[in-house]
């Protein structure tokens, strides 16, 4: 049964990657008209991953773990795609817009040639595991899930690929490119420690499951945290750094020329907002309260009434409405002189919620940050403990620029040196596993494994770190000698950030080779 | 025969009417030549006491006798271990324990084997830490910055090449040492604007701030220029600071004094520009092989009245801009055009109206300039003090009599590689104030002219006649005799010097640097006199005088007890010299190629006597006979092997010089 489900699930990935991705990666979405502006581009990105993650199956159930973190992060503008599909739809819209502007018709070519090239190369490969299945029939199930970590591995090393390649195009790889990889390393992370403990194929599907409804309901409740800014994507778990309040900066609405509402504070706080006339029951969305509401009887059940309710009203002039916060003297009352007003309801809740009252979530983590809008601690929490930047008084940070900043601000705080002096020389482990992995790579495909990911951010860090000759370091050459056929362009992230986001990702990689390396790499594929 | 003695002796030392104040007046004057001290604290015992007690300044030569100086000179206050290539973290904290009050600054830059530990108890013992020179030092990280941030007196730091520093060492040093004046973050790769940025925050005394070679950005520069009290800014290097970075800088630095963008490639005009706004006090640009020297250059540099040197060196040089530089208010003292491209008479002639001040002036391989330029720049640069122009190939003879009769105030001339002849060199002899004189493959010259710069010359210090065929021993005896305060001379590959040459040498008894590689008739008897009377030599370079052997060896190894570098390759030493010199205990460098007397056994025994070596340059062929454990020896000792693969060379002119040189004059 397990090796039934097994072989399915081979030809599963064989044909997703050998025919839907190249698709996606070579048509070029002519029809999809760019609704997605800058913001969106980048906020979709992430999403992207799990889009392709989930149809893909087996191999990919790991991301579920990622797809919540991708989830949370990204904020949704409109606060309205709660259905996947329309997800789907934005993202390749957010694809098309990247292309639009910015972007290198050869270098993507390159890129896309090349993504190809492995794709085929993997679906090679699948062929021959389909093709020996029958001779392997006996063999114990280590063998299956050995391969099918091989061809995990290599998948998430082509999706790198594709992400990177849509990140190129952005208008700022500074921003996007670190945000981006990250993710890719947390892909790659939880799949070495899942799948051989994962209990066989069936309960595979199960996971799966799990994270596609999961996922789900994550996006619905942190889309709501509607906010711009590309500097979201950091600044999530810094909750000083109000994102509402970010947002509202660039805005100048000249007075009067919108309506201000202004909610009571118990209005705010009160957990529902959206209640059952019939049962009384609280919902925090209109769409659950409607989904409840079939409960109430088949009138409730007809598409006109499941259907959004501010549907019809968006053809009419909408009055814009701006609102305001109910506590005096703050920025955001109307009475302020320097009135700034707040966007949407929800602003108006975190921002009550973080300013006016206590931190009530304390991080089970850390046990020293504290949170007032619950959100907000299950983001830190993700990030809780993999902050690297320390200062003397204790705080840690995810940027060295913020820790940077914090010192620079502070009398007396000096930046703390990680317990683990070992960077020097973990860099250099690292140049070493850097020049293997591009060995796999390049040899046969077989263990492209580590992530194309993984490999240039080991060539960054390597230029970085380990180069003694200034000279060579900041000639190409460098990568060039570490490269892969034809894929010069591949977008570099710069240095700055380099460093913090590619250690993290290297991590994950490492982790990955220790503990699926060993065995699968012996095994090969005789 | 026996009263006079015992009276002596009964007499009291005839020093102690001297009181200590007045010997320590004395000492005060002998200044730093160790060789003084040396002989002063060797006249009685109480001149011994003295000078231990009054001597400041320390620079072992070996660090495991260190321990034994620390009672004998116990108020150390400046100590230099460059000397000692091995240091580790126990001798650093026997160092911080012994002068604990008295040390005010160490070097450590050529020092290795120690970690942060040792910096750690050195900078907690030794609060009075003013300077530490921690250059070169790859292998020391953060931990060790932290450490060194607890110096909280500290005004000069070095850390240059510490390439795994990151800016978290470097943020721990800015707020750790407020006092900071001297900044060097030469090379340090893995500091970017946040750690530079964070120190020029922090650190608001800074005086001099060198960040070449870093990735830095304008972001960090906008911080610097706020420093009140700057005024060395040396960004050589810096790739990643361009125009446009440098254009949004929206503060200027009053106080700086000298920028230094040399291989600054992405900085243009405008860059340089947005950075000098405003910096009224600056004295000194040094814009090295740099952006092309243009109308646009000139004119924004037009202002700085103050200006006084500016160096050009390798840059694209356009007459008009150099046209522009001559109509600038200000009057330079000091201008480089060293292997400018473009530099002609035409340029030349817009200079010398307005340079009326100049002192130093370096046209290096500026290959156009003619007669004309070196007629413009003797009629107005009258007080030059130093010229050098190497390889000008097309000024004539006549050009450098004009130099010599004009510029009587030169103290450095360097005419390396040009047509002067005897009379140029007659012309020269002018310069009475001339210390140093380089006249390499110049093959006009003959002894009549060196004869002239011997008689009138005596403040010579530094002479090269690197090929100069013309010159026999009649010349160098000139020389020896009228310039007694001779220290370095350079005789290489003249075929015409014997031993003569040597035995008159010897008589310049401060003489340090010796080469007369390639000089085939001299022999051992020329070196032995060398030996015995210039006992501070300090560098020999006899490669290729096959006539040397053994003899020379042994007075050198009694005598020259100075002597740190030496290059024996091809001579005719043995085994015997070798060893009898690895006695020399300030011995740091030896190159030792196609020594044909020389085993393995005898190279092995010399190394592991020799106790100062730091490099020694061997054949290929000796690292498989050398026993195996020497290498880890001598490298745990701090020395490093430098391995050759070259073919013996059995004739003197393998690359053809003299052919080379004996066509010149007929293709001119």
């Amino acid at each position: 049964m397990d090796q039934k489900e097994g072989l399915c699930a081979a030809n599963w990935a064989n044909s997703s990657s050998g025919n839907e991705l190249p698709q996606q990666i070579s048509s070029d979405h002519p029809s999809y008209s760019s609704f997605g502006s800058q913001q969106h581009q980048q906020k979709w990105e992430e999403p992207s991953i799990l889009d392709y993650g989930i149809p893909m199956e087996p191999p990919f159930r790991e991301f579920d773990q990622p797809s919540k973190i991708q989830a949370s992060i990204p904020p949704n503008p409109n606060n309205q795609a709660k259905i996947l599909d329309q997800e789907d739809v934005r993202m390749h819209d957010a694809l098309q817009a990247n292309r639009i502007q910015n972007w290198d018709p050869s270098a993507m070519l390159n890129n896309l040639s090349f993504l190809e090239q492995k794709i085929h190369q993997l679906q090679d490969l699948v062929h021959l595991i389909v093709g020996r299945r029958g001779g392997v029939l006996g063999r114990p199930d280590e063998l299956v899930a050995q391969q099918q970590q091989l061809i995990t591995a290599d998948l998430t090393s082509i999706i790198a690929q594709l992400i990177s390649t849509a990140g190129s195009l952005l208008p700022s790889v500074k921003n996007t490119l670190p945000a981006a990889m990250p993710s890719i390393g947390q892909l790659s992370q939880p799949g070495g420690i899942n799948l051989p403990t994962g209990p066989g194929m069936n309960g595979g599907v199960q996971p799966l499951n799990n994270g596609g409804r999961e996922y789900f309901e994550q996006s619905n409740q942190t889309d709501f945290t509607a906010k711009h800014g590309a500097e979201q994507n950091y600044n999530m778990e810094e909750h000083e750094s109000k994102d509402e309040e970010d947002a509202e900066e660039g805005e100048h609405l000249p007075p009067g020329t919108y309506e201000i509402l202004q909610l009571e504070k118990e209005e705010i706080l009160a957990p529902h907002t959206h209640f059952c006339a019939i049962c009384g029951k609280g919902f925090k969305r209109d769409a659950n309260l409607r989904m409840h509401m079939r409960g109430h009887g088949d009138e409730y059940k007809t598409a006109a009434a499941l259907a959004k309710p501010n549907k019809e009203s968006s053809s009419e002039p909408m009055v814009i409405k701006r609102y305001s916060c109910p506590y005096a003297g703050c920025k955001r009352n109307k009475d302020h002189k320097k009135f700034q007003p707040l966007k949407t309801i929800l602003c108006v809740k975190n921002h009550y919620k973080r300013t006016h009252c206590d931190k009530s979530y304390t991080c089970s983590r850390c046990h020293t940050k504290k949170f007032s809008v619950i959100a907000d601690l299950k983001t830190h929490e993700k990030h809780c403990g993999k902050d690297k930047w320390l200062c003397s008084c204790g705080t840690t940070f995810s940027r060295k620029d913020k820790l940077f900043g914090h010192i620079a601000l502070f009398q007396g705080h000096t930046p703390a040196i990680p317990l683990d002096e070992t960077r020097g020389s973990a860099g250099q482990a690292d140049h070493v596993t850097g020049i293997e992995a591009t060995n796999i790579v390049t040899s046969n495909f077989n263990f492209g494994s580590n992530s194309l990911g993984g490999n240039i951010a080991l060539n960054i860090i390597d230029a970085k770190g380990s180069v003694d000759d200034p000279i060579t370091c900041f000639s190409p050459l460098n990568f060039e000698t570490c490269n892969f056929g034809g894929f010069h362009e591949f977008p570099r992230p710069p240095f700055e950030d380099s460093e913090s986001s590619f250690s993290f990702l290297l991590s994950g990689s490492c982790n990955y080779s220790q503990k699926t390396g060993g065995e699968s790499s012996s095994n090969d594929l005789e | 025969m026996k009263e006079p003695r015992t009276s002596i002796t009964k007499m009291a030392n005839p020093f102690d009417i001297l009181t200590e104040e007045i010997i320590l007046a004395i000492l005060d004057h002998v200044g730093d030549d160790p060789f003084s001290k040396r002989s002063f604290s060797s006249v009685c015992k109480s001149f011994y006491y003295i000078e231990s007690r009054h001597r400041r300044g320390l620079k072992p030569l070996r660090s495991d006798l260190l321990s034994r100086t620390f009672h004998r000179y116990p108020s150390i206050s400046h100590l230099d271990l460059s000397l000692c290539p091995f240091v580790d973290d126990n001798a650093l904290k026997a160092v911080s324990l012994a002068w604990n009050t008295t040390l005010r600054s160490i070097n450590l830059s050529r020092s290795r084997a120690f970690s942060s530990i040792g910096l750690s108890s050195l900078v907690g013992n030794c609060v009075g830490l003013v300077e530490i020179d921690l250059s070169n030092r790859t292998e020391l990280t953060d931990s060790a910055a932290k450490a060194i941030a607890e110096a909280k007196s500290l005004e000069r730091l070095s850390l240059s090449r510490c390439k795994s520093i990151t800016d978290i060492g470097i943020g721990c040093v800015a707020v750790g040492c407020k006092k900071l004046k001297f900044v060097s973050l030469r090379w340090c790769l893995r500091v970017t604007d946040l750690g530079v940025g964070l120190i020029a925050m922090k650190c608001k005394e800074i005086r001099s701030l060198d960040l070449s070679y870093l990735l830095i950005t304008e972001k960090c520069l906008s911080h610097i220029l706020k420093l009140q009290h700057l005024e060395d800014l040396v960004l050589e290097g810096c790739h990643s600071l361009d125009d446009e970075g440098l254009a949004t800088l929206n503060y200027s630095s009053k106080s700086i004094k000298m920028i230094n963008l040399s291989h600054c490639q992405n900085v243009s005009h405008i860059g340089l520009s947005s950075l000098t706004n405003g910096a009224e006090s600056l004295k000194q640009l040094i814009l090295a092989y740099g952006p092309a020297v243009t109308t646009d250059l000139a004119k924004c540099l037009h202002n700085f009245s103050g200006l006084r040197s500016i160096k050009l060196d390798g840059c694209l040089v356009r007459s008009s801009g150099i046209k522009v530089i001559g109509q600038w208010q200000s009057s330079l003292e000091e201008l480089s055009f060293s292997k400018c491209k473009g530099l002609t008479d035409e340029c030349l002639s817009f200079l010398p109206q307005t340079l009326k001040q100049l002192r130093k002036l370096d046209i290096t391989c500026c290959r156009n300039i003619t007669d004309a330029s070196i007629d413009s720049i003797t009629k107005s640069c009258t007080s030059l003090t130093s010229l050098k122009m190497e390889s000008c190939s097309l000024v004539s003879k006549d050009a450098f009599v004009l130099i010599g009769q004009c510029c009587q105030l030169l103290e450095e001339l360097d005419v390396t590689d040009n047509e002067v002849d005897n009379e140029g060199l007659k012309a020269f002899s002018r310069c009475s104030k001339l210390r140093s004189l380089k006249l390499g493959i110049c093959l006009n010259i003959a002894d009549d002219g060196l004869v002239n710069i011997g008689n009138d010359c005596s403040k010579l210090k530094e002479i090269d006649l690197y090929r100069c065929s013309g010159i026999t021993d009649r010349g160098i005896a000139a020389i020896a005799r009228g310039c007694p305060a001779l220290e370095m001379i350079n005789i290489a590959y003249n075929k015409k010097i014997t031993d003569l040459s040597l035995t008159s040498l010897a008589r310049c008894s401060s003489l340090k640097v010796l080469e007369i590689r390639g000089c085939l008739c001299v022999s051992s008897v020329g070196l032995k006199a060398i030996a015995r009377e210039c006992r501070k030599l300090a560098v020999l370079d006899i490669k290729k005088c096959f006539n040397v052997n053994d003899d020379a060896m042994l007075p050198l190894a009694q005598f020259s007890q100075n002597l740190e570098q030496i290059n024996l390759s091809y001579c005719s030493v043995t085994d015997v010299g070798l060893l009898s010199l690895a006695r020399i205990n300030r011995l740091r460098t030896m190159t030792l190629l196609h020594l044909t007397g020389l085993t393995p056994n005898g190279l092995a025994a010399a190394l592991f006597t020799c106790g100062s070596l730091t490099k020694v340059k061997l054949h290929t062929s000796f690292k498989p006979l050398l026993p195996q454990n020497i290498f880890k020896y001598m490298e745990a000792r701090g020395c490093v092997f430098h391995w050759r693969d070259k073919a013996f060379q059995v004739e003197i002119d393998p690359k053809g010089w003299q052919l080379q040189l004996e066509r010149r004059p007929e293709a001119s």
